[in-house]
């Protein structure tokens, strides 16, 4: 085995002493001076077709530097990153209750605030489209004059029928998922401002500077060149962050006033107009033999993308492409709808229709293993994928597969050796234990038909410092200390000496976003492109000043030494080249490998490289009230080498805590269009009161050929199976099968009261 | 959004008092803030001035007097759990404020503010209603006191007049042979607000398995907090087993008159009656 000295190694975070000492500001925390304040008036209906809009009050009011509308957008009157179909400000018609009509731009944030009320806004109230399934028949109001359907997605591979034929057992239900909000700390917010060299600045919390560069760029009809985009590393996204949030409102309105402005939304405010994860109808019919092999799936997907696209087609198509598990399935047919109504919007969530479309399959899968009597372990590895095998949308397995791997480890955690003891110990004799398995798979990278490309650009300074330059921003997901280690392993210095920069369209070259469980894969392998051209250069250059031959130099910690033991030291070298105006840098990039088919008319699909785990709970359920608590978990994760470990570890972590909150209690509820659900004291999350004192993680090193050190993704695989595996286990408890999340109290305790008893 | 207002901060109860008395009408008393921030922060009210109470040392006192504990009305609940004089005289209220909110809430929220709040999920109020409390009030004029029980008249609403403080609470000390439980459901563990709550106390009877004396009060399940006299009286001096707990314990499904709202249905939370009060009463039998 290779000895690694920083791959896979526990490293401090390298931008952990800034933010945990607090060094590093929030960006809405940061001022400017002769600061402007920016608010947005949103829509009264969910669904109405404006007659007209009447800003003069607000105008008058002393204070307010200018009033924005649809008319002030110099360009496109649209963003979205598939089709640019969300206006900045509305025009003819406003379809959720989140949409933007107008803005105000005023020297204080509450002169701005009263300015809102003072816009006047006729409007023509339109039925409301509030069924995604009822918007898909042919009378309903349309939300989008093209009709209510955005996308569909048909996957057909063998004959579903004849392998229903072969079924002994054909198991038939309809599953309904939440919709979950990311709930990031900081809400949607940024400064923008021009500099001194005239580029139009806009920072904010952000998953992909480079494409809100151009998204930015349509808005204002200006050269994306004069337009610089920078991430702040703050306050999470988790998705949420990846289409345009205020981006081209905030852009607008420094453009127009040609002052800094701040545009920070309220909570109440991110809840209503910000993304969500896609609530989704799932119809299943699954055949089985009798050894609980799976033969045919039949699947219907509906997902409720709300009032405008954004990635709402990839993300039903990814929960199309996981609608079967990690499973061989010989004859499947699926039928994926993207469906328009005016709930509000729903976009990229970790996960992306993975979960949705796993809570699914893994019911499907437990139902039929209780009913042939199977061990949940035993039917999993008959039935999951390996290397070479052809998935069920038809591509074939070429990449690593580490289903097994994780099963066999998961098998053997102590949650599930001492499952019987477990579940014996309850405190009280209304309450039940039960525990539960689920597994995932999660596509990484965007997919067949999506160009998926990274880049990174490694320098040596006069200091002796190497800067490792990558656009995909960090926003919290640690993968500034992956690209470090791999930075530094590869070159072979101290960790220490590298420096990273990211987010920033000035400074980093566009290597895509941060999500996708994308970002340390694809950097990590820009940057070892980049080091195999720098490397040989600075050893030829270091070899030419120490007058020896560069074939038996290398770099160790600071310096370059020879076998003889002389050496320079990398600030040397540094200096070096820049007297000499050497080259001090070099460029290095990655294409993504795609699979060997592509599903016509769905973007990304399929995948190639996946992510694959299994995680495990141990649920008690009060057979009084119905209250579900998670007592314990375990998670065997393969995401191929592992570079970051407590990095790794921290993303498992946080992974089964948000897949918690999805199967326990997160729901933003949306009635006629309206929230029910506005801020954080009724969208419930989970308190560390709430979560189990003990979580295995185990990691599962299937190596990746084609990642950087063999590592492939984990950011969002690690938040899927919990859901599923909280819900068997409290079925296993208490004989409550639940087909729709979240499993609050109540819907727990109507289980047990008896009209879903035992299945 | 915030409101502009004057803020004044008395540094003892008569001058508070006198300047309710002058500006009662426009006036709100602030303690904690945990209630009334919220409020301020969204609009639903917009008062020309706040008086900050967290001067008056006077209503921070947990004492003693002769068989009753006083509990000033500027008590925190972090306050109840730490004191060791309520720890052993009112466990029942210590188990009410372990419940509430969370560390931070429960440092800055006062008995006083949860009572005037008057929430009919607030969760330190069961305690109080079980436990018999009585709540003093203060104006420029006088004092009157009144059983929690009366003193709460609807969702937010109370017996205060505007000129009015609330000064303090007193509850009788308990005694041998008592014990509690404090039963709440909420969406989660911290951060929640009751779906539904009940606070049981008790005189053992000498029997065993028999109780003497039962006061019960039901939480987020009516208008207020809500004694439950009929149950109460059929747990009284009977043998109690597991079953016949259960078959009693029904009867909270004709105590309470709940709503339907975001967190629960008004069917459901009936049931939660039953199911909470059945859980306490096992506790208090069987279990400890
Ligand atoms: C995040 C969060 C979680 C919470 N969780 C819970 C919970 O789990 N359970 C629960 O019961 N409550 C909860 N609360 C509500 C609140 O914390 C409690 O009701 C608390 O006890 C209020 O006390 P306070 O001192 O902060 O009140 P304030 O906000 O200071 O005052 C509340 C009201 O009482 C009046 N008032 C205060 N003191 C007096 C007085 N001496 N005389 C007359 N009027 C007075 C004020 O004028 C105001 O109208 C929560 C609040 C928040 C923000």
């Amino acid at each position: 085995m290779t000895e690694f000295k920083w791959v896979g190694k526990v490293v401090p975070r390298v931008d952990g002493v800034e933010k945990a000492t607090g060094r590093l500001r929030y960006l809405t925390d940061v001022g400017l001076p002769g600061l402007l304040h920016g608010r947005i008036k949103r829509s009264q209906y969910p669904h109405a077709l404006i007659k007209g809009i009447d800003t003069s009050r607000a105008e008058a009011l002393p204070g307010v530097v200018k009033v924005l509308t649809h008319k002030d957008v110099p360009g496109v009157n649209g963003f979205g990153i598939i089709v640019p179909d969300q206006p900045v400000f509305c025009r003819e018609k406003v379809r959720y209750i989140g949409d933007a009509v107008a803005g105000v731009v005023a020297e204080d944030p509450a002169v701005a605030e009263a300015a809102l009320d003072l816009i006047e806004v006729e409007y023509e109230p339109q039925p409301v489209v509030d069924d995604a399934e009822k918007a898909m028949t042919s009378d309903s109001p349309r939300v989008h004059e093209k009709g209510n359907i955005h996308q569909e997605v048909h996957v057909r591979h063998g004959d579903v029928e004849a392998g229903f034929a072969q079924a002994d057992l054909i198991i038939e239900n309809v599953y309904k998922t939440p919709r979950q909000m990311h709930t990031f700390l900081e809400t949607e917010g940024g400064l923008a401002f021009y500099d001194e060299e005239g580029l139009l600045n806009v920072w904010v919390g952000s998953q992909y500077p480079q494409r809100d560069q151009l998204q930015i760029a349509r808005v204002l009809g200006l050269n994306p060149r004069k337009i610089r985009v920078v991430s702040s590393p703050t306050g999470g996204g988790f998705g949420g962050k990846d289409e345009i949030t205020i981006q081209t409102q905030l852009a607008l309105m420094a453009f127009v006033t040609k002052r800094p402005v701040k545009l920070w939304l309220s909570r109440e405010e991110s809840v209503i107009s910000g993304w969500k994860r896609h609530p989704m109808t799932l119809y299943y019919r699954t055949g089985f033999k009798r050894d609980g092999s799976l033969v045919a799936n039949e699947i219907k997907i509906i997902g409720d993308t709300g009032a405008y696209a954004s990635l709402g087609g990839p993300v039903v198509s990814l929960a199309v492409e996981s609608s079967c598990g990690p499973y061989r399935i010989p004859h499947v047919k699926i039928d994926g709808f993207c469906v328009y109504t005016n709930n509000g919007v729903a976009g990229a969530f970790r996960g992306f229709g993975v979960p949705q479309s796993t809570f699914a399959m893994e019911t499907q899968l437990e139902i039929a293993r209780e009913k042939l009597v199977l061990d949940p372990i035993e039917i999993r590895k008959k039935n999951v994928l390996r290397r070479g095998d052809i998935a069920p949308l038809g591509h074939t397995m070429t990449a690593s597969v580490g289903i097994l791997n994780t099963l066999e480890r998961a098998e053997k955690s102590d949650l599930w050796c001492q499952r019987e003891k477990l579940k014996s110990q309850t405190p009280f004799p209304w309450k039940k234990r039960g525990v539960g398995v689920a597994i995932a798979l999660q596509g990484t990278g965007l997919g067949v038909g999506i160009p998926d490309y990274g880049a990174a650009i490694v320098e040596l300074t006069e200091e002796g410092q190497f800067i490792v330059r990558i656009g995909s921003p960090e926003i919290g997901q640690g993968n500034m200390t992956a690209y470090a280690i791999t930075a530094a392993e590869a070159l072979g210095c101290d960790l220490a000496l590298i420096k990273v920069v990211t987010g920033d369209t000035r400074n980093s070259p566009d290597s895509g976003t941060s999500t996708a469980s994308r970002s340390a894969y694809t950097g990590g392998n820009a940057i070892l492109d980049a080091v195999a051209k720098l490397k040989p250069k600075l050893l030829a250059v270091a070899g030419e000043m120490l007058g020896v031959d560069r074939a038996g130099l290398r770099l160790a910690g600071n310096r370059i030494v020879s076998p003889q033991g002389r050496g320079i030291t990398l600030a040397e070298l540094g200096r070096y080249l820049r007297e000499k105006g050497l080259e001090a840098g070099a460029r290095g990039n990655f294409v993504w490998p795609t699979a060997d088919v592509q599903i016509p008319g769905a973007e990304g699909l399929p995948h190639l490289v996946y992510t694959y785990v299994t995680q495990m709970a141990l649920v008690e359920v009060d057979t009084l009230t119905g209250k579900v608590e998670l007592r314990e978990a375990a998670t065997a994760l393969d995401a191929g080498r592992v570079l970051n470990r407590q990095g790794l570890e921290g993303q498992a972590e946080g992974g089964m805590v948000m897949g918690a909150g999805y199967a326990l209690m997160e729901d933003i509820i949306i009635e006629k269009g309206y929230f029910k659900t506005m801020n954080l004291s009724t969208y419930i999350i989970p308190t560390s009161l709430d979560l189990p004192e003990r979580h295995q993680v185990e990691l599962v090193e299937v190596l990746e050929e084609s990642g950087p050190y063999g590592a492939k993704g984990a950011g969002e695989a690690v938040m899927v199976p919990i859901s599923p595996a909280i819900t068997s286990a409290i079925h296993d408890a208490v004989g409550v099968r639940l087909k729709e999340m979240p499993a609050a109290a109540e819907r727990v305790y109507q289980g047990l009261r008896g009209e879903e008893h035992g299945q | 959004m915030v409101n502009d207002f004057r803020l004044v901060r008395p540094k003892t109860l008569p001058e508070a008092l006198g300047l309710l008395d002058e500006f009662g009408q426009e006036i709100e008393p602030v303690a904690g803030g945990t209630d009334l921030l919220v409020k301020l922060e969204d609009g639903r009210i917009r008062p020309s001035q706040v008086m900050d109470l967290s001067a008056l040392n006077e209503l921070k006192q947990i004492r003693l007097v002769g068989e009753d504990l006083h509990l000033g009305a500027l008590v925190t609940h972090t306050a109840v759990l730490e004191s060791p004089l309520t720890r052993t005289e009112a466990p029942l209220l210590v188990m009410g404020c372990r419940t509430v909110g969370s560390t931070q809430i429960r440092n800055m929220g006062t008995l006083g503010g949860n009572l005037a709040t008057a929430s009919p999920a607030g969760d330190s109020i069961p305690a109080l209603v079980a436990l018999e409390a009585k709540v003093v009030l203060a104006s420029k004029k006088g004092e009157r006191t009144l059983p929690v029980e009366d003193f709460l008249v609807g969702p937010g609403k109370t017996e205060r007049r505007r000129e009015e403080l609330i000064k303090e609470i007193i509850l009788p000390c308990a005694r041998e042979g008592e014990k509690g439980f404090y039963n709440k459901l909420g969406q989660r563990n911290a951060l929640a607000i009751s779906i539904a709550n009940v606070a049981v106390w008790v005189r053992l009877g000498e029997r065993k398995n028999t109780l003497s004396r039962v006061r019960i009060a039901f939480g987020a399940l009516a208008p207020t907090v809500k004694r439950g006299r009929m149950v109460e009286d059929a747990l009284t001096d009977r043998e109690l087993d597991e079953a016949s707990l259960k078959g009693i314990t029904q009867l909270a499904w004709k105590e309470v008159a709940p709503i339907t709202d975001i967190r629960a249905s008004a069917q459901y939370r009936r049931d939660m009656a039953i199911a909470l009060l059945y859980q306490s009463l096992y506790h208090i039998l069987f279990l400890s």
